[in-house]
Formats: structure tokens, C-alpha cells, sequence
């Protein structure tokens, strides 16, 4: 093309309908940032799918448990070997007792009875199969009602979880990497047989949102932890819905344009921004202080103590929110209640909050959604005790005052178990858990926008 | 926090005087006037809120006030009790050979204290087994620790005891259960007094005159100014909180060694014994290891958030149609929405072993490291970063757009050459406060950068693991320390710090270049 | 006097540079501009006045398709630059624009130097070889927007810290290095006071030798000053479209005569 270059030909020789070299030129450049763009974009929704990825399809198996049926029999021989009675029931031992005594042998009892033959296993190999290492439980069930000693109960004991990776596919079976750690390929068979026996079942394991944390995975449960986290949203409701709101009001409905209020706008604005790991650093503080004052360590893990550096850490964010939903209700409004003769307290309380209400209510549960899946200041502060946090009292007789768990910090101590079904099935699980929580916070956020959204 | 069981009772109490009150004024109210409202100088309602105030505030400031000085009114009494010539006490002649006065002072100072830990513990078994009906009062009463093992009944009962409890163990606690069972019970009682005395002084003080409004909604106006120094209260709790335990620590362990040491190796020293043989500190509490790791880290989620998150934001306010726009958008939120500790379990159990897989186990020897965390570390950042540049894009006036566009430039052009230079300092802002957080983060590099306790130099290795900042904080104060009697627990408020006002800076210089920038354009 | 000057105006009848047939232009289920027809010529002053929403400046924008970075907008009808309909699929707006400049009714000068702001089209368009020959297309684009004594000495300097008449003759120097051949102005001095408003109105006078220029006023006397032909628009429709003369002396429809004296605005 002859025009390409401007000074050769006037340019206005040049035809709209045939692009110049130069035009092209430009476009092919532009082109290279709209596709990197659209990379960046891909990249990030691909991460997202992999996160998602990794959390659905390490815990939702792990919401399911393979027990086996076994005839447990409360054998007098084993149990009373030690004299009879209560006493002499507590100081049964764990291991060779119940787990290489009890455990096995109806194990043994039971596989027998269905025609698998169990001579080349001893104890060990077959109480390993289950759930059968520190049975405290057991031993405190037999204390308590010692009238089961010669008894015979079917009950569903959870398959090791290790066996558990191996039954779902998780593991091979084959070779060393596909052996789970500590078995061999004869209980893998043992294993099998039992299946086809019709032995193990697959059930949801619906202990596991009631039962409290353990370190044994087959019996760990979010409890607790589901309570805790409960309690404290409770606190960080009621703490933000008073002061929050209060402060929004305050400072948007009445405060005077001076250097104070300034100030306290520059709190809450640096508040927001503050990590959060500060704040768990105030509690530990505080906790820290009355130790040294003598106070002892009374509220150190509870509900009530999460609940409060919750909210403080909160605080910014729904008086944002409240401050843009009282922003939003037209002046004309007020102006309208003040001219009929209210004051401006009564106009705030009788007209603008109610109008400001829905948004401050969306502003809340974000700010709750947020709240509920902070872990690091709760760390500091006690709320990720591995034992000792139990089924909390209600929240009107002692329950706040309780060690607690919460669910972010029951994720932490998932992560931190030394086996790896529980580091990434069990930890995944309770993930889920949390995520559906947020989720239907945010739902229903979405939804009261949607529901009350008013335009003027 | 045995005694708060009781104050449940007492704020039904309150609960319900203030319901009745609020009902009894208004009905006075009107009473006084003889049903002729308009006499009144205030609305019935007014009347009876202000009851409802008078019953309320004073007792429930109370009830708050009671539950903090309960702990410490009785923590001072254990200390007058115990006298300080108990046998108990004093240090064995055979620990005192070879000790100076000064050490055998605080020798006996630790022994003290151990003591009264003890009494606590035993006086709170004892709260537990009575109130769990295990074992009543005069039972415990009747032991005599010189024979029974206190402890260990107490123990079958199902309580948390001491071992080898001493008469004098014995007695003290029972002293301060007595003490702390008076104190719970006056504080409710107090409390419904106050409620109760408020309630009739209110509602006798109703009259047609009575200008209850005006009282009221002074009360309402000093509550939310109170409620909006909450902000600054909490401010000045973590200046607090941070600042004089980092005092003591600099003045204790010197401020150079700890800002340009090179390891970090906590041997556990009490604050004020230096166990080393020089008298210096055995603990080697140095920053700059950590400040290093978590700098690096910050580095790598940097350098993949910025290009990620502008190239998205670009995309998305530029070139996308608004189909695109509505499904990208709510799924950067979700990335956002997700609580860090998923990123940090995601960086462990996925991203970790695929690096490692990757790079190879020589270079990577372990799956955390600076990669792992700073690369899902940035990930989570993309969203932050992409929706605050999407924020500076669009607030670079139409105007531009249309000036560049009318003289002929591509969308392309219009975006690099006057779109983006526009938004520039927007866009620093934003980084920088990408940066705050990237230091400020916890969960990721707890989970995934490396836990050593001890770390000696700069780790070069962007696929070796790393100690950060936060890291230490979390590893040293989730421990039992029960006070700042640890050198090593001064130290993490050190960097708590340290930490505190880096954030802080970068926040107030962030918030700064982006008001410059908003001002710009208004 | 002022009629005096309008009639002594010789309005030489050039070729037709823009020719629009039966333009509908809808925004969302807005229909604001309906079946408009008007011809353009080169090398004149063509002013489209009518009071505020009447669609002049909605015209004036399908005139280099700037409407196209509206999502709701939607052009229909045959629009025409030198017998080339603008809106056939294989046109490109970013070669359109560079042929059609337009200078807007803010000043909008980049952040940037003054020198980087005119030097701005030169360089994307790749008018200039070497740099000699941009600092040239520079200097000429600022002499004849009456620029280059006051700017000569700040060429470095940002054109945001100029005067608000100095920002929009930087503008129409940014649209004149372009070298277009149409320049769409929409309501230039606006923004601007009297004095300012003087020198751009001059400036236009001087640009009708070079370029067909077609702008939008609010005001009625601008357009007498400075243009030979007026199209007025009300609510959409294009009224009366002649020369600048006969609009003003001899309105032949009724509705122009309300405007030009003020009954309608």
C-alpha cells in the first residue's frame, strides 16, 4: 500500500474502509494487554476451581466413616482378672485390656462367625484395623454400669482411618507408596473379605458435628467448636448492633466538625486496616496482665473474651456500613420529621434508623461473616486448645465463661494432627463446614439488599 | 469466674424491674395529670424510658465493674493472707549454700508464687466439686492434708489439683473460697439494690414538670458519644499493649541486638535473670531473620498480585461486556470472602507438594516455604488488589476516556497511555496497602512457610522455609505463658511492635497517595 | 451592525464533506434523535444550536461514532464522510477519529506536559519520523491554536496547571496536530469566561481555512459569530437548517423564531 507512510500521500486519499498498515499495527499491540488481561483473569478463576478442587474432594469423603459391625463382648476373663467392681474396672489397662483384649478378640469372634479365618493375625493386627487405641470411653462406660461385664452389644466401630484412605480409593493398596503407613497387604485382604462379607458399613458421620475434638480422627468431631463459634457471633452481634450502630449514629447524625471527631474518624479508618493478629495481640495482652495481677487465667479461651476482640476487630467495618446506610436515607426525610416538631434524637430514632435498618443489618452479617473466619487473633487468646473445650452450657448460665473452641481455630488443630487422614480429610471437612456458614451469611446479606433495597 | 453463676438472677431482676418500670412510669405519668397528657411537659413514653434508665444504668455499671474487680479484690486478699513466714516458703538450707541474699530473695519471691498458683487451683477444685455436689463444704473442712491427699480426692472428684497439698495450702484456700463465695454474693445483691433504689427515685420524681425528655435524651446523646470512643479506646489498648512490654524488652535486652541480630534462638530466660555466664541474656533475640522472612514472602505475594490483580481490573472495567462482568466479579468476591487459614491449609496440602514436585527436593527440601506461602499469599491478594485499582480506574474521569478515544486511540492506548498514568498514584496506594497486608498476614505463614523456632541468618532460598514475624508471634503466645515474666514473650511484643506500626505507616501513606489522588479529580 | 456583518459573510458553496440521511439515535427506549438529514460542507463553520437535551451534542457525537462508548446508544440512518458511510461494518472508529477530531465541552487535558498532551495523537497515528519532526507538528499545532507564546517557555509542564482558556485551546492544538479533516466541537467556551471565549471564537475563525468545523452552542450569538451555516435542533428534530444569516434575520419556521427570541430555552 502506497499510503502507508502520511507524507507520501495526502491522508485523505486514505479509504475508511481499508485499515492502514498502522491502524492494524496498533490494534495487533492493544491486542497483547486485552489477552493478558483475559489471562490474569483465567489464571486466578483456575486457582479459585483448584482451591475448591482440593477442599470438596479431600473433605467430603471425609464426612463419611466405614464402620465395622462387631459382637463386642465385655469378656469377664479379661476384665476381671484384676478383682471386680468399679475400682478395679478403672485401672483396666487401655492397651492390653480393651484395645489387644476386648477389641480383638470380637473382632476375631466376630470375622469368625461370618467364616473368615483369622489364624495367621494376631491381636495387634486385627485391633489395628479399628478404632480401638485409647478407648477412655469404653473403660468409663464399664466404670459406670459394671453390670456389662459379661455382655455381649453389636456396635459400629469406626475402621482406622488409615484403612478408611485405602477403602475410598485414596490408596492403592500396591506397593509401598500405596500402603497405608503400618499395614500390610494381608490386612488389606482381611480388609476386603470383611467388605464382601457385608461387615463394614458406610455411614454419614453425623458425630462429627456433635463430637468434641480428639486427637484420634475416627472419633473428632466440630462440637464444640461449631458452639463456640456460635456463641461468639452471638457477642459480636449484640457488641456491634449496640456500640457499632451507637457510634455510626453519633458521628454521622450529631457529631460537630471538629478535631475530635476527626481523630475518631482516623481510629476507625487505621482500625480497619489493622491486621488482625493485633488484636489477638490486645487479648493476649489483657490475659497476660491479670495473670501477672494475680487473676488467673478465668477467661483466658472463652467465648465471651473471642467474642469481644471479635468485635472490636469488627467494630470499623459495620460502622461503615451503618455510617453509608444512615448516608443513604435523603436529608428530606429528617428535614420533614424536625419540621413537624420532633427532635432530633426522636427523628433519628423514629425515622432514620428504621429506613437505615436493612442496610445496617447487610452491613452486620458481612461484618459477621468476617468475624467468623478470623483465626489468628483467636489463636492468641486460647480458643485453639486441643483438649478441655467441651459441649458449652447456654450461653445464660456460664456458657460464655467456658473454654471454648471455634471453627477456624478447630481447622488449626486439624492441620496440626500428625496423621495425615486428619490433616487433610477431617481438616478439609470442617473447611466446608465453615464455608457453608459463610455462604449462607452472605446469602442471606444478598438477600435482605435485594428484599429492602429502596430507591429514592 | 465462679461467682458471676449468681448474677444471672440478678439481671432477670434488673430485666424485670426495668420492664415494669418502664410500664409503671408511663401509667404514673399519666396518673399525675389526671389523664390530661397534654399537662405534661414530657411525652408518657419519655417518663417511662426514664425509669428504665435510672434502674438500669447504674446497676449494670455496676455488674460490669463487679466482674473485672471480683478477680483482683480477691487475688489482694490471698496476698494479705499468706503470711510471709510460712515454712513453706522459705528456701531448704541445702538450695541456699553458695546463693547470694538478692538470688535467694528471688528464689523465694518464685516459691511464693508457685504457692499462691497453688491455693488458686485448689480453691477453684473446691468450687468445682461443691458446686458440682460431689463433696460438700464440712467434708473438705474436715480433711486434714497432713494425712488425706486433698489433691487426690479432689482429683477422683473430677476436679483439676494440685499435687502435695500442705495444711497451710489447705487452709489458705479455704479462706479465700470463703472470702470469694461473701464477695459473689454481695455483688448480685448490691447490683438489685441499685436497680431498685433507682426504680423509686425515677418514679418518684415523675411530676406533670418533670422535664423527663430532656433527661432522657441527654443520657441517650452521653451513651452514643461513649459508644464512639470505643474506636479510640481500642486504639490506645493496643498502643498500650504493645508499647510498654516492648519498653521493658528494649530496655532490658538492648534495642540494637534486637533490630540488627542476626538469629533468633529464645532459651526461655526469666526477665531480670540473665542466665548466661557473662550476665547477658542466654536468649539470642534477634529481628532480622523474621522481619527477612516475612518481607520475602510479602515480595513473591507482591509480585503475583500486582500484575494479576491489574491486568484483571483493566480487564474488567476496559474490555469485558457486562455478561463477563457478572460472573468474574462475584467469583473475585468469593476468593476474597475465604478466611485466610483455608489459603494457609491450601498452601500446605496442594501447593506445596506441587512445588516440591516441580522444583525437586534439592532445592525444595521441605513443602513449606517463601514460594508456597508468597505465591497463595498473593493469590488471596488479587481480589484485594483488583478491586481497588478497579476502584481508581473508574474514578479517572470520562473526560479522559473521551479526549484520548476522540483523537483517534485505541481502547489499548487510551488504557496505557492516559488511563493508567492517571490512575498511577491510585494504584501505588493500592499496592501499598496490598504490602500492609501481605506483612500483616498470620494464617498463611503459620501453615505454610516454615515453623522452626530457631533461626540463624537470612535464608536466600525463595523454595527454603522461612520464620516470620507473625509466625513467632502466634508460636510463643499460643504456648502457656501465664505473664511477662519471659524474656521470650517480651520479645514477641517486640514484634508485635514492630509489626504495628509498619502496618500502620504503610496504611496512613496509602490512605494518604489515594486521598491526593481522589482530590486530584474533584 | 451585527446584521450588517452576517449579511456581508460570503458563504462559498464547497463540495459536501459530511452528508447524514434520516439519523435516529436511541438511548435504551429514549428516542433522541429522529430522522434528522443535514449536509456538511468543507472548509466551513457549521453551528448546531437549540435549547439543553435537544440533541445537538447526541448528534455531534454519531459524527466520529464517540456514541459507540455507550453501551445503551444505538445509531440508525446513513452517515456519510466524503460518500463513505462511517457506520459500515468496515469501518474502523479509530481511523474514523483520527480523520474527524472533536474537542469537548470540559477541557480535558491529559496529566501530562503540555508537550506530551499535543505530541499525543502525532504519536499514536505515527505522523512524525523522528523526534525533529514532532517537536515541528508540536510547535504548528500550538501556533495555530494561538498557543505557543504562552506555552513555548512551559513545554515540560503539566497542561493540567494552565488557565481554563489555555486548557481548551491545548485541547484544540491536541485535536489539530491530529491533522483531521472534520472538527466536531461540542460547546467549547462553555466552560470558559468571556475573554478566553474571545480567543477560541478567533481561533475557530482561522481553523475554517483548513478543516470543516462544526460546532455546538448554547449560545445563539457565538453562533452568529462565528459560523455560516446554523442547524437548530429541538427535542430531536433537526427544525431548520440554512445559512447563519437567514437563521437569524429570517427564520422560517415558527419554532426558530421562539428561539431565536428567547421564547423557548
Amino acid at each position: 500500500m502506497t499510503d502507508m507512510t502520511p507524507e507520501a500521500t495526502p491522508r485523505a486519499a486514505q479509504s475508511l474502509f481499508t485499515r492502514t498498515d498502522n491502524v492494524r499495527r496498533r490494534y495487533r499491540r492493544g491486542s497483547v494487554l486485552k489477552y493478558l488481561g483475559l489471562g490474569a483473569i483465567g489464571l486466578v478463576l483456575f486457582f479459585l476451581c483448584v482451591l475448591l478442587w482440593s477442599i470438596l474432594s479431600r473433605g467430603i469423603p471425609a464426612f463419611f466413616q466405614y464402620q465395622a459391625e462387631i459382637q463386642l463382648y465385655y469378656d469377664p476373663e479379661i476384665l476381671e482378672a484384676d478383682g471386680t467392681g468399679p475400682e478395679a474396672l478403672g485401672e483396666l489397662s487401655l492397651r492390653s485390656d480393651l484395645e489387644r483384649g476386648i477389641f480383638a478378640q470380637s473382632l476375631r469372634r466376630t470375622l469368625e462367625d461370618s467364616g473368615i479365618d483369622t489364624a495367621a493375625f494376631d491381636d495387634g493386627d486385627l485391633s489395628a484395623l479399628i478404632y480401638a487405641a485409647n478407648r477412655r470411653d469404653v473403660r468409663d462406660e464399664l466404670v459406670a454400669d459394671p453390670d456389662l461385664v459379661g455382655q455381649t452389644v453389636t456396635v459400629g466401630v469406626p475402621i482406622s482411618l488409615n484403612i478408611t484412605r485405602y477403602l475410598t480409593g485414596g490408596l492403592s493398596g500396591e506397593g509401598t507408596s500405596g500402603m497405608p503407613p503400618g499395614f500390610n497387604r494381608e490386612q488389606l485382604d482381611l480388609i476386603d473379605q470383611m467388605v464382601a462379607a457385608g461387615l463394614v458399613d458406610r455411614n454419614f458421620n453425623w458425630g462429627f458435628f456433635t463430637n468434641e475434638y480428639s486427637q484420634s480422627g475416627e472419633v473428632a468431631g466440630i462440637g464444640p467448636a461449631l458452639m463456640g463459634s456460635a456463641y461468639m457471633m452471638l457477642v459480636v452481634l449484640v457488641f456491634s448492633l449496640v456500640f457499632g450502630v451507637a457510634a455510626s449514629i453519633y458521628l454521622e447524625e450529631f457529631a460537630p466538625k471538629n478535631k475530635f471527631t476527626d481523630f475518631i474518624e482516623i481510629n476507625i479508618a487505621n482500625l480497619a486496616a489493622v491486621p488482625s493478629i493485633v488484636f489477638g495481640i490486645l487479648g493476649a495482652a489483657i490475659l497476660l496482665t491479670l495473670g501477672d495481677l494475680g487473676f488467673g487465667s478465668s477467661i483466658r479461651g472463652t467465648a465471651l473474651l473471642g467474642g469481644i476482640v471479635l468485635s472490636l476487630m469488627t467494630l470499623p467495618t459495620i460502622v461503615i456500613a451503618t455510617r453509608s446506610a444512615l448516608k443513604a436515607v435523603p436529608p428530606s426525610i429528617r428535614d420533614a420529621a424536625l419540621g413537624v416538631g420532633a427532635s432530633k434524637l426522636q427523628t433519628v430514632f423514629h425515622h432514620t434508623l428504621p429506613l437505615a435498618m436493612p442496610g445496617i443489618l447487610t452491613g452486620t452479617i458481612i461484618g459477621i461473616a468476617q468475624a467468623l473466619g478470623e483465626t489468628a487473633p483467636l489463636l492468641l487468646i486460647g480458643l485453639s486448645v486441643s483438649t478441655g473445650a467441651s459441649i458449652l452450657s447456654s450461653p445464660f448460665t456460664g456458657g460464655l465463661l467456658e473454654q471454648a473452641q471455634s471453627m477456624p481455630t478447630v481447622v488449626y488443630l486439624f492441620a496440626q494432627n500428625q496423621d495425615l487422614p486428619v490433616r487433610e480429610g477431617l481438616a478439609q471437612a470442617a473447611i466446608i463446614v465453615m464455608l457453608a456458614l459463610l455462604f449462607a451469611l452472605n446469602i442471606i446479606a444478598i438477600l435482605l439488599r435485594r428484599r429492602f433495597e429502596r430507591r429514592w | 469466674m465462679s461467682g458471676l453463676l449468681t448474677f444471672p438472677l440478678a439481671l432477670l431482676v434488673v430485666l424485670v424491674l426495668c420492664i415494669a418500670g418502664y410500664l409503671l412510669g408511663r401509667r404514673r405519668a399519666v396518673g399525675r395529670v389526671k389523664g390530661d397528657t397534654r399537662a405534661l411537659h414530657s411525652r408518657p413514653v419519655h417518663h417511662g424510658w426514664h425509669v428504665v434508665m435510672a434502674t438500669l444504668i447504674p446497676s449494670f455499671a455496676v455488674l460490669v465493674l463487679w466482674a473485672f474487680l471480683q478477680g483482683l479484690v480477691s487475688s489482694v486478699y490471698l496476698g494479705t493472707t499468706v503470711a510471709d513466714d510460712l515454712p513453706e516458703l522459705a528456701l531448704p538450707e541445702s538450695q541456699r549454700e553458695g546463693l547470694e541474699d538478692e538470688e535467694i530473695a528471688v528464689r523465694e519471691g518464685a516459691r511464693r508464687e508457685l504457692f499462691l498458683g497453688n491455693v488458686r487451683v485448689l480453691n477453684e477444685a473446691i468450687y468445682g466439686a461443691i458446686s458440682s455436689d460431689v463433696i460438700s463444704l464440712p467434708e473438705i473442712e474436715a480433711w486434714d492434708a497432713a494425712e488425706t491427699d486433698v489433691g487426690g480426692e479432689l482429683r477422683s472428684a473430677g476436679q483439676i489439683a494440685p499435687i502435695g497439698v500442705t495444711p497451710a495450702m489447705q487452709e489458705a484456700a479455704l479462706k479465700l473460697y470463703g472470702f470469694e463465695r461473701t464477695l459473689s454474693a454481695i455483688g448480685p445483691l448490691l447490683v438489685m439494690l441499685l436497680a431498685a433504689i433507682g426504680f423509686i427515685w425515677a418514679l418518684s420524681r415523675i411530676d406533670g414538670d418533670f422535664r423527663a425528655r430532656n433527661v432522657v435524651e441527654r443520657w441517650v446523646m452521653g451513651l452514643l458519644i461513649f459508644a464512639s470512643t470505643v474506636a479510640i479506646l481500642t486504639t490506645l489498648a493496643i498502643l498500650a499493649a504493645v508499647t510498654f512490654p516492648s519498653i521493658t524488652f528494649f530496655r532490658e535486652y538492648g534495642l540494637f541486638d534486637f533490630l540488627f541480630g542476626l538469629t533468633w534462638a529464645p532459651a526461655g530466660d526469666t526477665v531480670g535473670v540473665p542466665e548466661g555466664p557473662g550476665g547477658e541474656y542466654e536468649s539470642l533475640l534477634g529481628f532480622l531473620p523474621l522481619i527477612w522472612g516475612t518481607l520475602y514472602i510479602s515480595l513473591v505475594a507482591l509480585l503475583v498480585a500486582t500484575p494479576l490483580g491489574l491486568l484483571a481490573a483493566i480487564y474488567l472495567s476496559e474490555f469485558a461486556d457486562r455478561r463477563v462482568r457478572a460472573w468474574v466479579k462475584p467469583a473475585l468476591e468469593v476468593l476474597a470472602g475465604v478466611p485466610t487459614i483455608v489459603y494457609g491449609l491450601f498452601a500446605l496440602v496442594t501447593i506445596g507438594p506441587f512445588l516440591q514436585a516441580v522444583v525437586g527436593t534439592t532445592i525444595m527440601p521441605n513443602t513449606v516455604s517463601v514460594m508456597t506461602a508468597g505465591v497463595v499469599m498473593g493469590m488471596m491478594l488479587v481480589p484485594f488488589v483488583s478491586s481497588l485499582s478497579d476502584d481508581v480506574i473508574n474514578a479517572v474521569p470520562q473526560a479522559m476516556r473521551d479526549g484520548s478515544l476522540g483523537l483517534g486511540a485505541t481502547p489499548s492506548e487510551t488504557i496505557t497511555k492516559v488511563i493508567l498514568p492517571a490512575a498511577l498514584p491510585g494504584i501505588v496506594g493500592a499496592v501499598v496497602l496490598a504490602a500492609s497486608r501481605a506483612i500483616g498476614e498470620t494464617m498463611i505463614v503459620v501453615l505454610a512457610a516454615g515453623a522452626l523456632s530457631n533461626v540463624q541468618g537470612l535464608e536466600p532460598n525463595p523454595f527454603g522455609a522461612v520464620v516470620t514475624v507473625t509466625t513467632r508471634i502466634v508460636a510463643v503466645l499460643t504456648g502457656e505463658a501465664s505473664g511477662f515474666d519471659s524474656i521470650d514473650v517480651l520479645a514477641v511484643f517486640a514484634l508485635a511492635f514492630t509489626l504495628f506500626f509498619i502496618t500502620l505507616a504503610l496504611n496512613l501513606l496509602a490512605q494518604r497517595i489515594v486521598r491526593r489522588y481522589r482530590e486530584q479529580y474533584e | 451592525m451585527k446584521d450588517q456583518r452576517l449579511t456581508d459573510r460570503e458563504v462559498d458553496m464547497q463540495d459536501i464533506k459530511i452528508s447524514a440521511h434520516g439519523v435516529q439515535v436511541f438511548y435504551g427506549d429514549t428516542h433522541a434523535i429522529k430522522d434528522v438529514d443535514v449536509e456538511i460542507a468543507d472548509k466551513t463553520v457549521t453551528a448546531f444550536i437549540g435549547p439543553s437535551g435537544c440533541g445537538k451534542s447526541t448528534f455531534l457525537r454519531c459524527l466520529n461514532r464517540m456514541n459507540d462508548t455507550i453501551d445503551a446508544a444505538r445509531v440508525e440512518g446513513d452517515i456519510r464522510i466524503d460518500g463513505e458511510d462511517i457506520y459500515d461494518a468496515r469501518v474502523d472508529p479509530v481511523q474514523l477519529r483520527a480523520k474527524v477530531g472533536m474537542v469537548f465541552q470540559k477541557p480535558n487535558p491529559f496529566p501530562k506536559s503540555i508537550y506530551d498532551n499535543v505530541a499525543y495523537g502525532p504519536r499514536i497515528h505515527g505522523l512524525a519520523k523522528t523526534k525533529g519532526d514532532l517537536d515541528n507538528i508540536v510547535e504548528q499545532a500550538l501556533r495555530r491554536a494561538a498557543l505557543w507564546n504562552e506555552a513555548k517557555d512551559r513545554l515540560d509542564k503539566p497542561g493540567t496547571g494552565l488557565s481554563g482558556g489555555q486548557q481548551q485551546r491545548l485541547c484544540i492544538a491536541r485535536a489539530i496536530a491530529t491533522e483531521p479533516e472534520v472538527l466536531l466541537m461540542d460547546e467549547p467556551c462553555s466552560a470558559l469566561d468571556p475573554i478566553a471565549t474571545g480567543q477560541v471564537e478567533e481561533l475557530i475563525d482561522e481553523l475554517r481555512s483548513n478543516y470543516s468545523v462544526v460546532i455546538v452552542t448554547h449560545s445563539m450569538q457565538q453562533a452568529a459569530r462565528v459560523s455560516q451555516k446554523t442547524a437548530f435542533f429541538h427535542l430531536g428534530n433537526l427544525v431548520e437548517y440554512d445559512e447563519t444569516g437567514k437563521i437569524f434575520t429570517n427564520p422560517q419556521d415558527p419554532r426558530t423564531e421562539s428561539y431565536i427570541s428567547g421564547r423557548i430555552g
